[in-house]
């Protein structure tokens, strides 16, 4: 008996005493901001005074590196970028699509040019942008000529020249190749030669305005073809090349010497980059599984700069003292997309006083301010902070009392006292889809629930993963299908700068006989499509961003979509490392440059 | 393993009292094993606080978003301090307990249908039957129960709108997670019906009933089942503990209980990331987990002593 | 014996085919792998993803595509360039020769994607197998010669405590107490992301060093409930006559705890602990996913996130054979050890 009774003391005793540990290890919850960090920024954790029996360093993936590697100074220059994106798909641009795998080409691979945040053209492979102006181009807009820099060399020492590019070209059109996407070398290219060594021709199909920011840029790069054409030739294809993996050779500012699947990238600096050697002697690029993961390695010092940074957990990197934090405008924004197809959504959506009370409804300011810091700017439209969109646009204020009105004037009444307004008794019930598990994200939906409920207007959360919220039409993926009134993600321009966009075209609807269009929305207005497909060819600037114009107002005077927050590339740096700049269309072309305090 | 020194020492006990039917011995049983009360005092404490709870804290409270107070320490107005949408965490341990207990109780019901079926009739019928049915049993039972969920848990992903019980809205998400942890952990209690059933048909009671020209049906629910109720009670208990982790586990992890639903599991998941900005938002549903399933586990030993005395898993 | 292992080994294989084809039904149906080809940021044009559909075969049905998966696809013409016509023999060789397919996502080969990711786990799963083995052992003997002790009641309060944890819950206390707030207070403290410093290499300090919070968050779970069940065994073992009977002849405590009382109480020990070779690996979803680690969980977590139906595939095939070959392998060592046992 009195054993037990020791027992169950013991047992409240220890839950005590585990209590108070927690209660006491959960002390002071916030530390004053101004408080300075006193992490030491230079040396990543501590180990312990381990014996030194150090295994070598394992490589996953051995390279046959044919330039040896460069001798070490005595204190090698190295960042470390972390990255929650998971592992490239691969590392060749033909069958790339990731932004992680963009990250690494700025790094190994040389575009014709890159474009800064000020839309300015910086010469890489290419030693002039083709104009009308300088001749490059031709009169009827559809023969560029690209002239090539001599001194561009592959890190093997081949030279990189025409050739290159007329192979890519050649490899991204062969069926035999399972390529990422043809586009828009399908649709608007004819034909790629080289006039030269150096120089480059491509024949487009009609005036196509997007080529520069589109061809050969951003993600398309050039393949090194003295080392693919022999694979393709034995395989057939290059689907299965090792290249595809562990590139090789590089032309770029850094060379990749060691891929270990969801764990790193190491980067060693490229002598022959023809600006020279960079400043940094190693990157390692580091993939981490998740935001907390990156935000635990910038406050250890383990990462040096964090990507893909979200507003909400900027006052904790304000916290640690030692991070700047970097945005670069990238032509993304997070929009709400509204479903208005007439046969698949709720039969409010059809009317544009609903679609305005919905826009009035939210108040989208209050959460960029609350859940994002006040980081972002909420938009006006889809083109906002470019010269596209109109610019008498301001974006949707926030007015409950007019949304209650305007619902009340297209006859949605609650009659019943439920909370949920209804007419003919249809509840006003909408359906909101979207991509779930960022926990921001989450909280977001979950006050726009909130807010809509505040006027009468009752939304059902469905969250889930991309995989299956956007299968295709064939696979009843329910924003394929319309089966949805609300929806968002952040998306833009595919070839920022350039402005145009599909989405929004009549043709795009998906339907049976053509089930892998991507206009979900259900958007056919026969004005706005007439204006969509005039821009696609018009190649004078100023002509074009009239026509954006109308199409910014048109789009914002029915409400078709609800712009809810920019979302540009936002990035934390260490400031041990000095001369840093990012670009939000080559987010890495400036890493040549940057350097570390001494 | 029969011990009958211990049964033995429990009729001496009695020596010379009234007799006590075995249902009554088990109940004295139960009630000198101190921690099994301190186990179900417990229960029944925590239960009062997720139903009771309700009368205090209406549902619209639990869901109340208000950015502006979002992550808020514990206050006279929170006592619970709030969560990233600035909904009230108390309310929310509330409601979220009901449907964590709810998840528990129910995904037991499936698991225990399943598996006393399938071993039932594994067990009576024997020879080829039974192989097959073990086989299987075994092949499920290999995978990881949590690899299982997740698989399970993406397939139905969709299957299961909203719906509103007594005026309470459910996800469809917590109808698709007590299926999943039900069918995912019925195969333990599989095995011991089956051995049971092995052993108990061959007795005499069962020939006796087969003789009087019972049909299989009767005599499976008649006449063997009563008797292996108590490993089934005591599993069954048990399991209830592991259901309500195992949907923790896999809110943690996202693919449960989706939003703004709340459980107690998707409380934590939204807690990962403020360990220590927010040390409040984990370590409430956290605690509550973590005191249920210990009060389940002790009511489960003490079950299992008084219930079962021969078995072998004694705490002395 | 040796026509013992081979009659379980030749039984699991029709079981083993069973699973697959369940488990290939289900991973088939967890999306459309395609639908994030485009990457965070992108989508793809209609014309490459109707392209690609065609291509990775993922417009046949599914006993198509399991049979495909299974036998592979080089005895048939398929429709390799997408354009609806089949005209090439395919590459595939199905999982029966060894070729489990090509991941979706990364477009390696997904053995190769697997492979590289098993011995992380292994070291993990293993590290917390052997520190469990010996902890219950230890701790479980402990109790159980110092019944009704403080000690005792301790541990077993303890124990209960620890088994009734969820363990994502103990690797955030752990990671809150000695990775974050050990820091805080200047003490040394242990990482809580991946596996090892990049920039100090893969070396053997450094793997221990970040394998100490994963490793125990994994073990005190297993630790708590097992020696609670060593400690019962034990005392079982004690009060038995043949122990009475050692004792009375004198033989000395040393002896006979661990000649004769721990053998027989270890026994069931082995089954038990082969038995929870499912439980470690699902344990290791969840720890992987909380401290970064690169392993075999982390990636089958990501792949069905991502519909990658080659990896998760091959994934469960491997668990799945893994544990059966485990459990044949328990049950040998159980008939070593227990020369009453005899299987035929």
């Amino acid at each position: 008996m009195s054993r037990r009774f020791k027992e169950v003391t013991w047992l409240i005793v220890s839950l005590l005493v585990l209590v108070s540990m927690s209660l006491t290890a959960c002390g002071a919850p916030e530390q004053p901001a101004d408080e300075p960090a006193q992490e030491p920024t230079t040396v990543p954790t501590e180990a312990p005074a381990e014996p030194d029996d150090e295994e070598p360093t394992e490589e996953a993936e051995p390279t046959e590196e044919p330039t040896p590697e460069p001798t070490e100074p005595p204190e090698p220059k190295s960042v470390t970028l972390t990255s929650t994106e998971g592992d490239p798909e691969s590392l060749n641009p033909l069958y790339a699509y990731s932004w992680i795998s963009e990250l690494v080409f700025d790094l190994t691979l040389l575009p014709l040019w890159n474009i800064d945040n000020d839309g300015e053209y910086h010469m890489e492979l290419a030693t002039e942008l083709p104009t009308v102006g300088n001749g490059l181009i031709s009169e009827d807009n559809t023969t560029v000529t690209i002239p090539l820099r001599e001194d561009a060399v592959w890190s093997d020492g081949e030279s990189v020249t025409a050739d290159d590019a007329v192979f890519t070209y050649e490899m991204i059109m062969d069926e035999a190749n399972g390529v990422a996407s043809r586009y828009p070398w399908d649709t608007y290219v004819a034909g790629v030669q080289a006039v030269d060594d150096h120089t480059l021709e491509i024949q487009l199909t009609e005036s196509y305005p997007d080529w520069s920011t589109s061809l050969f840029v951003g993600i398309s790069r050039i393949v090194p073809e003295h080392i693919l054409r022999p694979v393709y030739e034995e395989e057939g294809t290059l689907d299965n090349a090792d290249w595809n993996q562990v590139p090789t050779v590089s032309n770029g500012q850094f060379m990749l010497t060691e891929y270990q699947s969801a764990s790193h990238l190491i980067f060693e600096a490229n002598d022959s980059y023809w600006r020279g050697r960079p400043n940094l002697d190693t990157f390692y690029l580091r993939l981490v599984e998740d935001r907390a993961a990156q935000l635990a390695a910038l406050e250890s010092g383990e990462s040096d700069v964090g990507s893909y940074i979200v507003g909400s957990e900027v006052p904790k990197l304000e916290e640690m003292g030692n991070m700047e934090i970097h945005q670069a405008a990238n032509g993304y924004q997070v929009t709400m997309y509204l479903n208005i197809d007439p046969e698949t959504a709720h039969t409010a959506m059809t009317n544009p006083d609903v679609r305005r009370a919905l826009a009035l409804a939210i108040d989208r300011q209050l959460i960029v301010d609350e859940l994002y810091n006040g980081l972002y700017e909420v938009p006006a439209s889809y083109w906002h902070g470019t010269q596209y969109q109109a610019p008498e646009l301001e974006p949707y204020p926030y007015d409950p009392e007019e949304a209650k009105a305007l619902l009340d004037e297209a006859g949605w009444v609650d009659s019943n006292g439920d909370g949920v307004r209804e007419k003919g008794g249809e509840d006003l019930v909408l359906r909101y889809v979207y991509i779930s598990g960022d926990e921001t994200t989450d909280t977001m939906v979950v006050s726009m629930q909130q807010m809509l409920a505040d006027v009468g207007i009752k939304m059902e959360i469905q969250g889930g993963t991309s995989e299956v919220l956007w299968a295709s039409f064939e696979e009843s993926g329910p924003l394929a299908i319309g089966e949805y009134e609300l929806t968002h993600w952040s998306d833009g321009m595919w070839y920022y700068p350039s402005p145009d966009t599909s989405y929004f075209l009549c043709d795009q609807i998906p339907s049976e006989d053509n089930p892998w269009g991507y206009n979900w929305f259900g958007i056919c207005d026969p004005q706005l499509d007439e204006l969509f497909k005039e821009q696609a060819v018009t190649m004078d600037r100023a002509e074009r961003t009239e026509l954006f114009h109308e199409i910014s107002r048109l789009m914002y005077e029915q409400t078709l979509i609800i712009p809810i927050r920019m979302d540009p590339d936002v990035w934390a740096v260490n400031d041990r490392l000095i001369d840093v700049e990012f670009s939000g269309i080559d987010p890495l072309m400036y890493v040549y440059q940057w350097d570390v305090a001494e | 393993m029969i011990d009958t020194e211990r049964t033995d020492h429990v009729w001496q006990e009695d020596r010379g009292q009234r007799s006590f039917t075995p249902a009554q011995m088990a109940f004295r049983r139960f009630v000198r094993h101190k921690m099994a009360l301190v186990g179900a005092g417990l229960l029944i404490a925590l239960i009062l606080y997720v139903s009771a709870g309700s009368l205090f804290y209406s549902e619209e409270n639990a869901n109340y978003v208000d950015l502006r107070a979002r992550l808020s320490p514990p206050s006279w107005e929170h006592p619970f301090g709030t969560d990233l949408a600035g909904r009230d965490l108390l309310a929310r341990t509330i409601y979220g307990g009901q449907i964590s207990v709810i998840i528990g109780l129910l995904a037991v019901v499936v698991s225990v249908v399943v598996g006393v079926l399938i071993g039932a009739v594994a067990g009576f019928y024997g020879g080829w039957v039974d192989a097959v049915l073990m086989r299987f049993t075994e092949a499920v039972f290999n995978i990881p129960q949590l690899f299982l969920l997740i698989v399970l848990a993406k397939f139905f992903a969709e299957g299961v709108p909203t719906f509103e019980i007594l005026g309470r809205t459910f996800s469809g998400s917590v109808v698709i997670i007590i299926v999943v942890i039900g069918l995912t952990s019925w195969m333990y209690l599989a095995r011991i019906v089956r051995s049971n059933f092995l052993s108990l048909k061959e007795q005499d009671f069962v020939k006796a009933a087969r003789c009087t020209g019972a049909r299989d049906l009767a005599i499976i629910t008649g006449h063997i089942l009563p008797n292996t109720m108590a490993p089934i009670i005591v599993s069954a208990t048990l399991q209830v503990a592991n259901a309500i982790l195992a949907e923790a586990y896999i809110s943690f992890l996202g693919m449960g209980v989706q939003p703004p639903t709340a459980t107690w599991g998707n409380m934590l998941n939204e807690a990962y990331n403020h360990l220590e900005g927010a040390p409040w938002m984990w370590f409430f549903p956290g605690t509550l987990i973590l005191v249920i399933v210990l009060a389940i586990n002790f009511l489960g030993d003490g079950l299992r002593d008084a219930l079962d005395p021969h078995s072998l898993a004694q705490a002395d | 014996m040796t026509r013992y292992v081979i009659r379980r080994l030749l039984q699991a294989i029709p079981l083993l085919l069973l699973v697959s084809l369940m488990l290939f039904v289900l991973a088939s149906n967890l999306g459309d792998p395609l639908a994030s080809f485009g990457g965070v940021r992108r989508r793809l044009p209609a014309k490459d993803r109707e392209r690609l559909t065609k291509k990775l075969g993922l417009d046949k049905p599914i006993p198509v595509q399991y049979l495909i998966w299974l036998v592979g696809n080089d005895w048939m013409e398929i429709d390799a360039d997408g354009d609806g016509v089949p005209d090439e023999r395919g590459t595939r060789r199905g999982v029966l020769r060894g070729d489990f397919g090509t991941s979706f996502t990364e477009k390696r080969p997904a053995i190769e994607i697997i492979w590289q990711r098993i011995p992380n786990t292994l070291l993990l799963m293993g590290t917390s197998e052997v520190v469990v083995i010996v902890l219950s052992l230890v701790i479980g003997i402990y109790s159980a010669t110092r019944q009704y002790s403080v000690v005792d009641s301790i541990v077993t309060t303890l124990s209960f405590v620890g088994y009734s944890m969820p363990i994502f819950w103990l690797a955030l206390m752990l990671i809150y107490i000695f990775g974050v707030n050990f820091r805080r207070w200047g003490l040394p403290y242990f990482p809580v992301v991946g596996m090892y410093d990049l920039e100090v290499g893969r070396t053997f300090g450094q793997v221990l060093w970040h394998m100490v919070l994963p490793v125990a968050s994994l073990s005190i779970v297993s630790v708590a409930s097992y020696s609670r069940y060593v400690r019962s065994q034990m005392l079982e073992v004690i009060n038995q006559d043949y122990i009475r009977t050692a004792r009375a002849k004198g033989l000395p405590r040393q002896m006979i705890l661990f000649g004769h009382a721990l053998k027989n109480a270890a026994l069931p020990l082995v089954t038990i602990i082969g038995m929870d070779l499912p439980l470690l690996l699902g344990g290791s979803v969840v720890t992987e996913a909380i401290f970064g680690w690169p392993g075999m969980g982390r990636l089958y977590f990501k792949a069905t996130n991502k519909a990658d139906i080659p990896v998760i595939m091959g994934i469960l095939v491997i668990i799945s054979v893994l544990v059966v070959l485990f459990q044949i392998a328990t049950d040998v060592v159980y008939a070593f050890l227990d020369p009453r046992i005899r299987y035929d």
